[in-house]
């Protein structure tokens, strides 16, 4: 294991967004356990854009998904707004992902048989929002993100940048407050990344706090603060 | 090897194809070895299709008639159509006691003409048919033994030529001169056939009287409508007697007839069958298209490597040959299973069982079906497999063939297969239902404490109606003083004899000629003033009969409720006369009125006259008897066989039975209907079922990505399993309404089979469609609850 130790955590102010104190996550492997993520403590602000950065197999993915939710086998604690994640229930934590939590994956993971306005509609359809309701909501997103005229096209049918300012659009239609990002531009040609690392701008600047993983030093500086990962310890912070 | 080799890395696929076929070949294999026993297999006779019977039916088509034998030999003298002619007592196979030594048992003997088995064309295997010395008056009594008797009596014996059957009945001795090959069962049951003439010669005179129907072999260019049109116009030549004028003939095949009722219940197995491969075969056509779809990279990278495209459809190819193989191998052992238990469960009375084995040419047939099977299941994904776009697979690294149209295909061939099992569900259903109506048809009579026997006696000793009223008037003093008799009464045959019983034609007084010649047959029965409490049947209105209904008095007779209503419609029938005898010369008055009951044909009431047994009317009389028991019947009958015996020896009661034994016989091809085809209809619900979960454990396999998705956008576990669960429960339905269309249009094939339901029974069909959706229910829960194990971070593959 390298890194010279754990790194302290920046105080980000008395009120964090979400905080990690102490958090681990291993795996069992062979006969021995693999560590993913050593001692994480960390405070996000609200309002704040955070990128993730490290080389491949230092953790960054899992430490998005915990934050996101989605991964609940770590130890350590979690505080996400007045919330207690360490120790909620499974149920409850799905419950907390469904209103605060949007996501966008590397590879857009839009839904092939559904069309655009489908693919907009299946966060909404997880929250027990009205039908009539979901109908103004899809329509107003497909205007908001000028996609009207693809709403009944399938995602095979939309460049691999259409397709990922759906999936943005997607993630926050539920208009969460924390946007997660798992290498957003990964896929996309440096100009379509360009327009969805604008667009996570705009959002930021509207209040939305947003925490992304990325390889890239350029989209890292769309974000106010970099957080270094390797082999699953924070080495540094900056911005 | 390359085949062996590739199978072996998926032992889960390999064994769930290998045993769906297994059961499918194995169940479809053993209905086409008792449908090659009973409905391919040739007769034992030259070119049967040519043979046919024929005999007369009034005008109303409710009754068959004889003919004489006379009339029988003049229309042989007649015929055009036909270049032979022979002639058979109507009664067909009937039960003769025979004797040996003290122990008198019973074989099923036929009266037939010296010319029978020549018409036939069919040859001994043992010893010598009828010549025409056999068939005249004063000729040694001989007989030929059935293939069934030759073995069951005498266990085969090459030397039983020679050897003598002594009939109870009169005490004749007939010779056994030969024996016939298996597989000639006609008349239908036969044991033992003998010549007609000898045997219904009155003794002492050249007459020879005797009712026979015709058989004949067609001359080449003439059809059966020919015969039986030369039979109506014989009924209607000027010579003939007025009351056959009206009369018409009926003509059958001789395959037919042999094969009789089974034919219908033996076509809806072979349907059914047929309709369980189908679903086999789409079964395992989805799991091979699924398996293909997963190996569309390997497919590619074989052809990037320079295989062509028939080395891969080779390759698919020799593992579905071996897969095949295994399946077809295995549904030979699943085949013969089945057709022992089928022979197992079998009624006694199904013609020819004794030849359903499974036998080489069931062999072949499995062989062909698997062919079949391969073919279809075989080509289809191969072929598909093969049309992999090369580029598009080595790009994505992925399966693109598992694309929206790929899986709307293979849910659709699912869909297909929950609408095949339906249909077999259905008829299964309908059958079922149909049975259990018969079990519990009111009788109109109490079937408990009720036992059924027939006596033997000598005729040649008892030879007239008052010696044998007067013999049974004694043995039922003696029986009714046995304890644990209550009541006991003659009746005219045992239960559900249907044609075996005696019918009349009556004529209400005043009724014109005209309407009276339009009159039904009706059921005749001769019987005690006890019979009534014996068998517990209820008295409508008047009375029954009494002690003081006795020869001298006026003629009375007791009639059942659709009688009543026939003739008198809401009048009180109690004091109205009926006319009967050849020319209605007989007057009797109507002193009761009973329910009509089902004694002698359990699907339906018979409308029945009742004699008085002491007001002689008829030539001989009934001597079944029917005892009323005040405990289990059979614990009685040893005692009833000894005083019968002490008490009149050289009479004795044969074939005594409790009454629900009787019922077995006409329950026994709806029940074994029902069981088969509810075997066929598990087993189709069980691939349906396989088939389901199929689609459902693949689209959860391929989806977990999206379900993953899914979770990150905020689905629950929950939300995930009702996604799966509608999925299923989608195509089932679909699967389902297609099912019940074609279900609402093919079940009328069924209706000769039902009892009280309409092919369209819509209870019925709910019912199935109920149950087929739960099955499809449980079937889609099993990947549903899968989803609960997706962990959405693997599924986006992060890291």
């Amino acid at each position: 294991m390298s890194g010279g130790g754990p790194p302290r955590p920046e105080a980000q102010g008395p009120s964090p967004f979400l905080s990690l104190r102490n958090l681990e996550k291993s795996v069992s492997q062979g006969n021995g356990r693999l560590h993913i993520l050593r001692q994480i403590s960390l405070d996000i602000a609200p309002g704040e854009f955070v990128s993730i950065m490290g080389p491949s197999g230092a953790g960054k993915s899992t430490l998005l998904a915990v934050l996101g939710m989605l991964d609940g086998d770590w130890t350590g604690e979690y505080r996400f707004l007045e919330h207690d994640v360490h120790k909620m229930k499974p149920k409850d934590r799905v419950g907390l992902n469904k209103q605060h939590i949007g996501f966008v994956f590397q590879q857009y993971h839009l839904i092939d048989d559904l069309t655009v306005a489908e693919n907009l509609d299946i966060p909404l359809s997880y929250r027990n929002v009205k039908p009539g309701e979901r109908e103004a909501l899809v329509a107003d997103t497909l205007d908001r993100f000028g996609v009207v005229a693809k709403k009944d096209l399938y995602p095979r049918q939309l460049s691999g940048g259409q397709q990922q300012l759906v999936a943005v659009a997607r993630a926050l239609i539920h208009k969460p407050t924390l946007l997660l990002a798992d290498e957003p531009t990964g896929n996309l040609h440096s100009s379509q990344g360009k327009e969805i690392m604008a667009l996570f701008r705009e959002l930021n600047a509207a209040g939305m706090t947003i925490v992304q993983v990325t390889h890239s030093d350029e989209n890292a500086k769309y974000g106010q603060r970099v957080i270094q990962l390797r082999d699953g310890w924070i080495l540094g912070a900056g911005g | 090897m390359n085949a062996l080799r590739s199978l072996a890395r998926t032992p889960g696929f390999a064994l769930t194809a290998t045993l769906t076929l297994a059961l499918g070949i194995g169940l479809a294999t053993a209905v086409f070895t008792v449908a090659d026993a009973l409905l391919l297999r040739r007769l034992p006779v030259h070119d049967q299709d040519r043979l046919v019977v024929l005999w007369g039916q009034a005008p109303d088509r409710a009754f068959d008639y004889p003919l004489g034998l006379d009339e029988a030999r003049e229309f042989a003298r007649q015929t055009r159509s036909l270049s032979q002619v022979a002639v058979f007592g109507y009664e067909g196979a009937w039960p003769r006691p025979i004797r040996d030594g003290d122990r008198i048992s019973r074989l099923r003997g036929a009266i037939v003409s010296g010319e029978f088995f020549d018409v036939l064309g069919v040859e001994p295997v043992l010893g010598r048919a009828f010549r025409a010395a056999d068939d005249v008056i004063g000729a040694a009594p001989v007989l030929v033994l059935s293939y069934g008797a030759w073995q069951r009596q005498f266990g085969g014996d090459p030397k039983v030529l020679g050897r003598q059957i002594v009939m109870h009945g009169d005490g004749v001795a007939y010779t056994i001169v030969g024996v016939m090959p298996q597989g000639l069962d006609y008349p239908r049951g036969v044991d033992m056939w003998a010549p007609l003439v000898p045997a219904r010669t009155r003794p002492g005179t050249d007459s020879t009287v005797a009712d026979v129907e015709v058989i004949g072999r067609l001359r080449p260019g003439a059809i059966a409508a020919h015969a039986r049109d030369e039979l109506t116009a014989f009924y209607g030549r000027p010579e003939g007697s007025p009351w056959e004028r009206d009369m018409r003939g009926v003509v059958h095949t001789l395959p037919r007839l042999v094969l009789g009722e089974t034919r219908p219940a033996l076509v809806a197995f072979a349907a059914a069958a047929g309709l369980l491969l189908l679903i086999t075969c789409i079964n395992v056509a989805n799991l091979l298209l699924v398996r293909g779809l997963t190996r569309v990279r390997e497919m590619a990278v074989r052809s990037a490597l320079g295989a062509d495209r028939r080395q891969i459809v080779g390759q698919l190819l020799a593992e579905n040959a071996l897969l095949a193989l295994a399946g077809g191998a295995l549904g030979v052992v699943v085949a013969a299973a089945a057709v022992e238990s089928f022979v197992a469960v079998a009624p006694a009375g199904l013609p020819r069982l004794d030849e359903v084995q499974l036998n080489a040419t069931a062999l072949a047939g499995a062989v062909a079906i698997t062919g079949v099977a391969m073919l279809i299941f075989g080509l289809a994904p191969a072929v598909l497999t093969s049309r992999v776009e090369l580029q598009g697979v080595l790009r994505s690294g992925m399966g693109q063939g598992a694309g929206r149209r790929s899986r709307l295909a293979r849910e659709g061939l699912v869909a297909g297969q929950v609408a095949l099992a339906l249909l077999v569900l259905s008829a299964a259903g309908l059958i079922a239902r149909s049975l259990v109506k018969l079990e519990r048809a009111d009788l109109s009579f109490e079937p408990s404490h009720l036992l059924i026997g027939d006596l033997a006696l000598r005729y040649d000793q008892f030879d007239t109606p008052a010696k044998q009223r007067a013999l049974l008037e004694r043995l039922l003093r003696q029986v009714r003083a046995i304890p644990g008799v209550r009541a006991v009464s003659p009746v005219v045959a045992a239960p559900f004899a249907g044609p075996g019983g005696w019918d009349g034609k009556f004529a209400a007084e005043g009724q014109s000629a005209e309407r009276a010649a339009a009159n039904p047959m009706l059921n005749m029965e001769v019987v005690t003033p006890e019979y009534f409490a014996t068998l517990d049947i209820p008295v409508r209105r008047g009375r029954v009969f009494t002690d003081a209904d006795r020869e001298g008095a006026p003629p009375v007779v007791v009639v059942s409720e659709s009688v009543a209503q026939l003739y008198w419609g809401t009048d009180d029938p109690i004091g109205k006369r009926l006319r009967i005898g050849e020319n209605l010369e007989r007057a009797v008055t109507v002193v009761g009125v009973v329910s009509d009951t089902r004694y002698r044909d359990l699907r339906e009431a018979r409308a029945s006259v009742y004699f008085p047994l002491r007001q002689p009317f008829f030539p001989f009389e009934p001597v079944t008897l029917a005892i009323r028991t005040t405990g289990p019947p059979a614990k009685l009958v040893p005692t009833i066989r000894r005083v019968i015996v002490e008490a009149e020896p050289g009479v004795a009661l044969v074939d005594a039975a409790p009454f629900a034994a009787f019922l077995a016989g006409p329950l026994a091809q709806p029940r074994l209907n029902a069981l088969l085809l509810t075997v066929f209809a598990g087993a189709a619900a069980l691939l349906a079922a396989i088939g389901l979960f199929g689609a459902m454990a693949t689209m959860v396999r391929q989806r977990t990505r999206e379900l993953g998705v899914r979770l990150a956008l905020g689905a629950s576990p929950g939300d995930l399993r009702r996604l799966v669960m509608r999925r299923g429960l989608t195509i089932a339905g679909v699967g389902s309404v297609v099912g019940l269309l074609g279900a609402l249009l093919t079940n009328r094939l069924l209706a000769a089979m039902l009892y009280e339901v309409t092919p369209t029974d819509l209870a019925t069909l709910a019912a199935v469609t109920g149950l087929l959706v739960g099955v499809a229910a449980l079937a889609t829960l099993i990947p549903a609850r899968a989803t609960t194990r997706i962990d959405p971070v693997s599924a986006l593959r992060y890291d």
